[in-house]
Parts: structure tokens; C-alpha cells; sequence
């Protein structure tokens, strides 16, 4: 009986496999077709493309496979003699479970082998999810296989349980997001999943509630096929139910303790800090909350909506502005809040139907007015299943917001440049001549110069994020480091340099860095120092740790007690750089507190300690320190 | 007497809400040959697959001695279930294995003529009740289960059939329960007639037994009051009556020619008195 299982397994599998390729020869036949006739240009399947496709496959493969054990027997009339066979109940089904069980096995583990070597990205944090996915179609096929005697109705059948399945395990996922950020679980979508799919505690209770949700139609199936025979189906159906819905509340009881556990116990507060002119401490906690922290106290500041938010964009006197995205009418927007009274309003919003260039990096300051970049969601790509839109046209617009009253103007470019940029990066912007403008860059690309008159200029190619200051503008070479000097229409060279350096400090979200007359970038594993004026390149030390650049222009340079860290190091040490010295500034010791995190911000030094255990957080811990002198900030209810 | 190999007590099952086997009791023993008769749809061959497992009871229970395993049990169904997609010696070659079997007697097969490598699919229906057959006779079981098959078989083939039973009968003492509407080939073999009703048996007797408790009267006319009519036939001027249960007392109180009945005709005079209760119901 084994042997003709597996034979009978064997069959199926090469049925699926043969299917496929001829399925993969003719798309690709038509493909080639398509090409010679001149309609389309042909082009090679992308991998990424493929593994969706073999990914759906495998699905259905999954879901035949599931349903199939008594098809070829009920197919040959043969079932009566099944059932007279010297075999339990149990015993059979065990025989007809096993053979599939190792085809599933083997037919993923092909998939694992492919998907690593040519889609990656393809799937993106839902892999786990495909993978969740796929073996529990298989469970939850395999238990309805007798439920009706067409095969059409069994996967009808499938197809709503498995929809059923998915909705609560991720409902219960989302539940323990919920509990690791202390948020609603209507605020997490599937874009928070494929970040915290490599999260070890989300990824090992999704597996945990994905697996117990699916066990209770197997089990139940086991039980209840000890009374199945060739009466009409229904009798036994009403059987099965019986036997599986205590079963499913034992497993979803299990699912909702489990999660509860594991997530409760990483409760992690995802948060940026920032110290405020006045030394008071805003935390914005990436989903949906702001507080405010002073001396006597705290203050949770209510703003409605879904939002997410995003580092801090300016503070100017008595007001912060903010950016965030607002999950309830899916818009990037600018808000302000007051210092004085707490009050908060929307000042732009920017349209759903535009796309933004994704996190911190969309909005800006430019020293006048709020700026970013945008493009027509419409003419937007989804390569994979990436949820950020790719936009290649030659069409972009670049909208300025006035602080003051929100006002906004919109600047239209268009260059055939700009298909190559789909998500271009400011790094400065200026004034010459009366005019201002705003420099783009996109890695491996062309500088673009845009002008409000609406001009786009090609600054040249900078293998590498570029940066300018102080009307210079770096972009780097094959081992060098090319210096600009911007004119009312191009650029002259002025300087090259030699070496192989990292110039990525100049990501403040304010483009207005003040006069600065000189900069510190890293050359050859080493900090220098370049003079604005003389462009003389001074060593200043050896680089093991990062450069910080305030958004007043000042540099700071944090030194690591190993280098690239490690998570037994116990200290950071803090330096100011100017004049081609290192000034010692301070020494922050972590204690037993977790390794320590150390950001540099305009207004002082945030310290945030996290402490792992067994791969998860298992405590974290922040301490500001204020410029000039770091003296430490105490605040109530931080930790 | 010998222990009885096969029990049956209190069975019961339905389908939906008609209840096709209600509280039957009966039991089998070893060697003997037992045919269940009666109208169709009446639960013969539902009472069979309960026997052999196919079908699982409502209520009541199945006991069997050791030697009636399932695996020394043999069912031949009237679907004459097998995997028709494989051939004769793939087929001979699954079951042999499944139930550990060291040698097949292919000599039935041998004598219809039929290739290893015919698919099953593409027997007739005697060709394949003949293979079911061999293929069950090779268990060397202690039961064997047959439902209504010989009616599908012609006479030479039919023949082949009921030497084979009596062969495996003798040989092995194996119990026989079969089903059957047609007893002229095997009115003499069956040791008992059992008639279905209702979901149980309303008679239990062995043939002779059973011609001493039926007479036909043909009758011109009503037939005269006191005698126990189970069923009528007959449109025209005269008409045939069967007495059952009839005794030696009515044969004297009566002037009336008491004949005896073939089996055949008293188990359609049993199928027939069922069909007209179940009208009258």
C-alpha cells in the first residue's frame, strides 16, 4: 500500500513539474514571438518575477496535493476495496499522509534553493508568510479531503478555510504587535510586518500561531477519520466540525498566550529622541505617539490619525514641525506644534495621489521654506511586491511649503534624467545670483542642479552620494573625491583629491548648514579635514566610530571602544572636531545597562541603552545629555 | 455446534433520516452458508458493507472471532469495487502483498483467458467478478461476503463462480453470506434463507424448513376464511394464494390442494407480501 502511495505521489509531482515547464516554454515562446514580430522587445524573465510565479505554483501544488489522497481511489471506483483493506482508519490516512507530507517538504526546499539564489527581494519580509502559507494549505487541504465528493467543491472548501485560517493568525499576529508597542492593532499593516518579519520574537510566535491554528484541522481530521466510511458525506462533515471547533478555540486560546508572552516579554518602543532649545526632551515613537519630557514630568500629546511619524523636521522658536504619514488617508503630510500651548496643526498635506520620496529623507528644509520632491502616483511601478512605488518618468515636481503660513508653490521639471531617478535625494541647496536651487543626487547617477525658473542642470556623475557646502560640491570618483565649484550656469573643477572616501554625514533633514568653513569626511579609514577656502586636506585621526554633522554646521566624532562594536563593549567616547583636532568631550559608559547607541543632535546627546537577552530586547534605557557642557538631563518617566 | 464467527447485535444505521438496518440480530458460524433475500432496497447489501467495514453502524456491534479478521475476511461487492487502473498482475501483485499472501491461484483466471497486462477497466463485468473472487479466495479467509453478483454472469462463468465457493467451502471451512434474488443455480447449497424487512430479518429458517412453512392454493374466487394468506398474484379467473406459515391443521380443515413451492418461489412470494405491506403502510 506504501508503494503504491509513493507511486501514486510521484505521479502527481511530475505532473505539477512537467506542467510548469511547459507553462514557463510557453510564456516564454510567446514572449520570443512577440519579440520577432516587433511588438515587444523581448526581454530575459526577471528571477524575481519567476519566484512569484513559482511561488503561486507551489501554492496550488500545495492546496492538489492536499486534496488529493482519495481522488485516484475514488477516481478508480476503488474505494470499497480501500476500506476492506487490513488497515485501521488511522493507519490509512497515515499512509496516504506521509508520501505527500515529504513531497510538500522536498518541493520547498527546492523553492528555498532557487529563491536565494535568484528572486531575494522578490518576496520580501512575506516570504515567512508564503512559507506559513504554504504548508498550512496543505493541512488544511488534507483535512477536507473527504468533505465532498467533487473536487471542485473541496477546493472551494480549501479556499474559504485557508482565507479564514490567514485572517486570524494575522489577526492575532497584528494583536501581538499591538502588545509589543502598547497600539491598537488597527494601526499595523502588512508594511509593518515586512519590517518586523526579521524581528526574532514576531517571527517566532507568527510561526508558533500559524502552526497552532493550522493543527486543529489535522488533528481533528485524524480523529474523526476513525469513523469514516462511504456513507454521504455530510454525516461524517458534521462529525469533523464537531471534533474541530473545541479544538480551535483550545488553539486559538494557545495562539492569543503564546503571542501574549514572547511579545510582551520584547515590548520595544521604537523611538527617535530629540532635545528641544529649552532642554525639554520630545520622543516620537514611530507609531503614532509624541510626548514631551521635562524635569516634573511628561506630557502625551493627542494628534488623531494613523500616524507614523518621522524624525523631527525643524525646530524654530516657540515650534517644532514634524512629518509623518497618515495611515487613514494614506497622505504625507507637514505639521507644527506649538511649545507654548501644545496645539498642532496640519500645514500641507501632500496628496495621495503623488508619490514622496520615502522616509526621512522626503521632506526638507532649505533655510526658506519646507521642500520635497514628487512624482504622479499613476505612472508609478511595483516591481515585486514592494509596497513603495517606483516612479521612472521624466516629469517631477518639486513643491516648497512656507513655514510660516503653509503656503505652497509647486516648480515643474522635466528631463529625460530624471527616468533614472526614482527616488532622487537632496543634499543642498542655495542661492546664486538671486536664484535658488536645489541639488539631487541619486547614487551612481548625475548631480542634477533644479532652479527655480524651473532649469535642470547636469552637474556630472558622482559614483556615490555626493555632498555640498559652503558653495562647494563634493561628488566622488573612482578613488577620489572631485571638488566643485557651482557657477551661475555649471561648474569648474577646483580640486581633486585622492582616496578612497565616505562623505555620507550631510543627511540632516535641515539643507541650510550655515557657513561652515570647513568639513571632516572619512579618507582611507581615516578622519580629515578639509579647509573650505584652501581646500587643504589635514589627518586628524584614525576613523572607529561615526562623524556627526549638526545642522548648525558643527562636527562631532564618536569614537567606539572596538571598532565596528561589539556587544560586550562598555563605553562611546565623544569628540568635538574643529580646527583638524580632536577635542575629548566625554565618556559614556554603559555599566550593565545594554550596549549604548549615541546620537548627536544641534541641542545635545542622546544615549539609548538596550539590553538584549536570548536575541531579544529585553530592556531599553535613554539618557540627554545637553550641549555644551553634556550635563546630564534628568527626566520623569523616561525609563 | 461451533462457535458462531460472526455476531451481529442490535445493528443499526441509516442514511439521513431513513433508518435502513433497525436493531438486526443474527449470527453465522463456521462453514455454513447463509443467503439473505428481499426486496430491493430493503438494506441486503448495506448489511453486507457493514460487515465487511465499508460502512461503519449507528449503533450495535460486530463481533467477530479471531479467525474472521479483516484480514481473513473477503467481500465481493456488487460495484465489484477494484483500482481499475491497474492491470490484472499489477492488481494481484497489491493484493498479495497487503495481506502477505504466498500464493495465488490464478487457475479461475486462467480459464477465462485473460492477459496479466489487461487493465481492469477494461474487463467485463464476469471477468472481473472472477478476479475479485481469486483475489479473495487467495486470503484463504474464514468469511466471505458476496453480494449480488451472479446475475451479472453468464451461465459458464456463473458456474466457475459457485465452484469456487464450494471449493473454499470445503477446503477451508469458510463461512458464506451472500445476497441474492436468483436461487435456481444454488437452491440446493444454502444452509439457511435469510429474508430481509424493514432493515431485519423477518425469516431466518433453512430451506426446508421454509418449503414445510409456505403452500400455494390456486383458488377460484376468494379464498375461503381461516387461512393465513402472506401474499396474492394473479388478475384472471383463478388466482394463487401462498398460506405462510402454514401447518399440517390447515391441510385437514381445508378442502383445498396445499402445494408445495420451489425456494425461488417462496422468496418472491416473501419479496412480493413485502411490497404490498410496504403499499398498504
Amino acid at each position: 500500500m506504501n508503494r503504491k502511495e509513493w507511486r501514486e505521489v510521484g505521479g502527481q509531482c511530475l505532473y505539477f513539474v512537467l506542467a510548469l515547464a511547459a507553462m514557463a516554454l510557453l510564456l516564454k515562446g510567446v514572449d520570443l514571438l512577440m519579440g520577432v514580430m516587433g511588438f515587444v522587445q523581448s526581454k530575459p524573465l526577471e528571477g524575481e518575477k519567476l519566484i512569484i510565479i513559482l511561488g503561486a505554483w507551489l501554492l496550488m501544488f500545495s492546496m492538489f496535493l492536499g486534496l488529493s489522497p482519495f481522488a485516484m481511489d475514488s477516481k478508480q471506483k476503488g474505494m470499497e476495496y480501500l476500506l476492506t483493506l487490513p488497515y485501521s482508519r488511522r493507519r490509512l490516512l497515515i499512509i496516504k499522509f506521509m508520501p505527500r507530507l515529504a513531497a510538500i517538504v522536498l518541493f520547498y526546499l527546492a523553492f528555498v534553493l532557487l529563491y536565494g539564489s535568484m528572486g531575494n527581494g522578490a518576496l520580501a519580509g512575506g516570504f515567512t508568510i508564503f512559507s506559513l502559507a504554504y504548508f498550512a494549505l496543505f493541512f488544511i487541504s488534507f483535512s477536507l479531503a473527504v468533505v465532498d465528493e467533487n473536487f471542485i467543491v473541496q477546493s472551494i472548501w480549501a479556499g474559504i478555510a485557508l482565507c479564514g485560517y490567514t485572517v486570524i493568525c494575522l489577526y492575532i499576529v497584528f494583536l501581538g504587535f499591538s502588545w509589543k508597542f502598547g497600539m491598537p492593532s488597527s494601526w499595523f499593516g502588512s508594511n509593518l510586518w515586512q519590517d518586523l518579519s526579521y524581528d526574532p520574537p514576531t517571527l517566532l510566535s507568527a510561526i508558533a500561531v500559524f502552526l497552532l491554528i493550522a493543527a486543529p484541522f489535522l488533528a481533528s481530521f485524524f480523529l474523526a477519520f476513525k469513523k469514516f466510511d462511504l456513507k454521504p458525506s455530510r454525516a461524517f462533515n458534521r462529525r469533523h466540525l464537531r471534533i474541530f471547533a473545541p479544538l480551535l478555540l483550545l488553539a486559538l486560546a494557545g495562539s492569543l498566550g503564546v503571542t501574549y508572552l514572547v511579545q510582551k516579554s520584547s515590548a520595544y518602543d521604537e523611538a527617535d529622541f530629540h532635545i528641544l532649545g529649552d532642554q525639554r526632551l520630545l520622543k516620537i515613537s514611530f507609531a503614532g505617539k509624541l510626548t514631551l519630557y521635562e524635569e516634573t514630568g511628561r506630557q502625551r500629546i493627542k494628534i488623531t490619525g494613523l500616524i507614523s511619524w518621522e524624525p523631527l523636521l525643524l525646530e524654530q522658536k516657540e515650534r517644532l514641525f514634524l512629518s509623518g504619514f497618515d495611515s487613514k488617508d494614506e497622505t504625507r503630510f507637514i505639521g507644527c506644534l506649538s511649545l507654548a500651548d501644545l496645539s498642532w496643526r496640519i500645514l500641507h498635506r501632500c496628496p495621495n495621489r503623488y508619490v514622496v520620496i520615502p522616509g526621512y529623507q522626503g521632506f526638507r528644509y532649505d533655510g526658506e521654506s519646507f521642500v520635497y520632491l514628487r512624482r504622479s502616483r499613476a505612472e508609478a511601478e511595483r516591481p515585486g511586491l514592494d509596497n513603495d512605488p517606483v516612479v521612472r518618468t521624466e516629469d517631477m515636481e518639486l513643491v516648497r511649503v512656507d513655514p510660516a503660513g503653509g503656503k505652497e508653490r509647486t516648480i515643474a521639471f522635466k528631463n529625460p534624467l530624471f527616468n533614472r531617478y526614482y527616488e532622487p535625494n537632496f543634499i543642498g541647496s542655495d542661492v546664486l545670483n538671486g536664484l535658488r536651487f536645489w541639488l539631487v543626487a541619486h547614487k551612481w547617477h548625475h548631480v542634477l542642479r533644479l532652479w527655480e525658473d524651473g532649469r535642470v542642470e547636469d552637474l556630472g556623475l558622482s559614483k556615490g552620494i555626493p555632498a555640498y557646502a559652503g558653495g562647494l560640491l563634493f561628488t566622488r570618483g573612482d578613488n577620489s573625491l572631485k571638488v566643485l565649484r557651482l557657477l551661475a550656469s555649471g561648474s569648474e573643477t577646483v580640486k581633486e583629491i585622492s582616496g578612497d572616501f565616505k562623505v555620507n554625514v550631510f543627511f540632516n533633514r535641515s539643507l541650510a548648514i550655515g557657513n561652515v568653513r570647513e568639513i571632516y569626511v572619512e579618507r582611507n579609514k581615516r578622519i580629515v579635514r578639509i579647509d573650505l577656502a584652501t581646500l587643504a586636506v589635514d589627518d586628524v585621526a584614525p576613523d572607529r566610530g561615526h562623524i556627526w554633522m549638526t545642522s548648525s554646521g558643527e562636527f562631532y566624532y564618536v569614537e567606539f571602544e572596538t571598532w565596528p562594536g561589539g556587544a560586550n563593549d562598555k563605553w562611546k567616547k565623544l569628540y568635538r572636531l574643529q580646527d583638524s583636532k580632536r577635542v575629548f568631550l566625554k565618556q559614556f559608559d554603559f555599566n550593565d545597562d545594554g550596549y549604548g547607541h549615541i546620537f548627536v543632535d544641534t541641542c545635545g546627546v542622546i544615549l539609548r541603552q538596550v539590553k538584549m537577552k536570548n536575541s531579544t530586547v529585553s530592556r531599553t534605557r535613554t539618557r540627554a545629555f545637553a550641549f555644551p557642557d553634556l550635563h546630564e538631563l534628568r527626566f520623569t518617566g523616561l525609563n | 455446534m461451533s462457535q458462531p464467527i460472526l455476531e451481529v447485535h442490535d445493528l443499526s444505521l441509516s442514511f439521513s433520516r431513513k433508518k435502513v438496518l433497525d436493531r438486526l440480530e443474527f449470527s453465522l458460524r463456521r462453514g455454513e452458508w447463509a443467503v439473505i433475500a428481499g426486496r430491493n432496497g430493503v438494506g441486503k447489501s448495506t448489511l453486507l458493507r457493514c460487515l465487511a467495514g465499508v460502512l461503519l453502524p449507528d449503533a450495535g456491534a460486530v463481533a467477530r472471532s479471531p479467525e474472521a479478521c479483516p484480514a481473513k475476511t473477503g467481500f465481493i461487492s456488487d460495484r465489484l469495487s477494484l483500482f481499475e487502473d491497474l492491470t490484472i498482475g499489477q492488481a494481484v501483485a497489491f493484493h498479495r502483498r497487503v495481506f502477505a499472501i504466498d500464493d495465488f491461484d490464478d487457475r479461475l483466471l486462467g480459464r477465462l483467458g485473460v492477459k496479466q497486462k489487461e487493465r481492469i477497466r477494461s474487463l467485463s463485468a464476469g471477468e472481473r467478478a472472477i478476479l475479485h473472487l481469486s483475489l479473495v479466495l487467495s486470503q484463504k479467509p474464514s468469511l466471505l461476503l458476496v453480494d449480488e453478483v451472479l446475475h451479472m454472469l453468464d451461465p459458464y462463468i456463473r458456474d466457475l463462480f459457485i465452484e469456487a465457493l464450494i471449493e473454499a467451502m470445503t477446503a477451508q471451512e469458510t463461512a458464506v453470506l451472500t445476497v441474492n434474488h436468483t436461487f435456481s443455480e444454488i437452491e440446493r447449497l444454502p444452509e439457511r434463507v435469510l429474508v430481509m424487512e424493514e432493515g431485519r430479518f423477518v425469516v431466518d429458517e433453512t430451506p426446508e424448513a421454509l418449503r414445510g412453512m409456505m403452500k400455494k392454493v390456486v383458488c377460484r374466487g376468494p379464498l375461503p376464511n381461516g387461512l393465513p394468506c402472506f401474499f396474492s398474484k394473479g388478475e384472471g379467473e383463478y388466482k394463487e394464494y401462498f398460506i405462510y406459515p402454514f401447518s399440517e391443521d390447515l391441510r385437514a380443515a381445508h378442502a383445498l390442494d396445499f402445494q408445495d413451492i420451489a425456494l425461488p418461489e417462496i422468496i418472491k412470494a416473501f419479496i412480493g407480501g413485502g411490497y404490498e405491506q410496504k403499499r398498504m403502510a
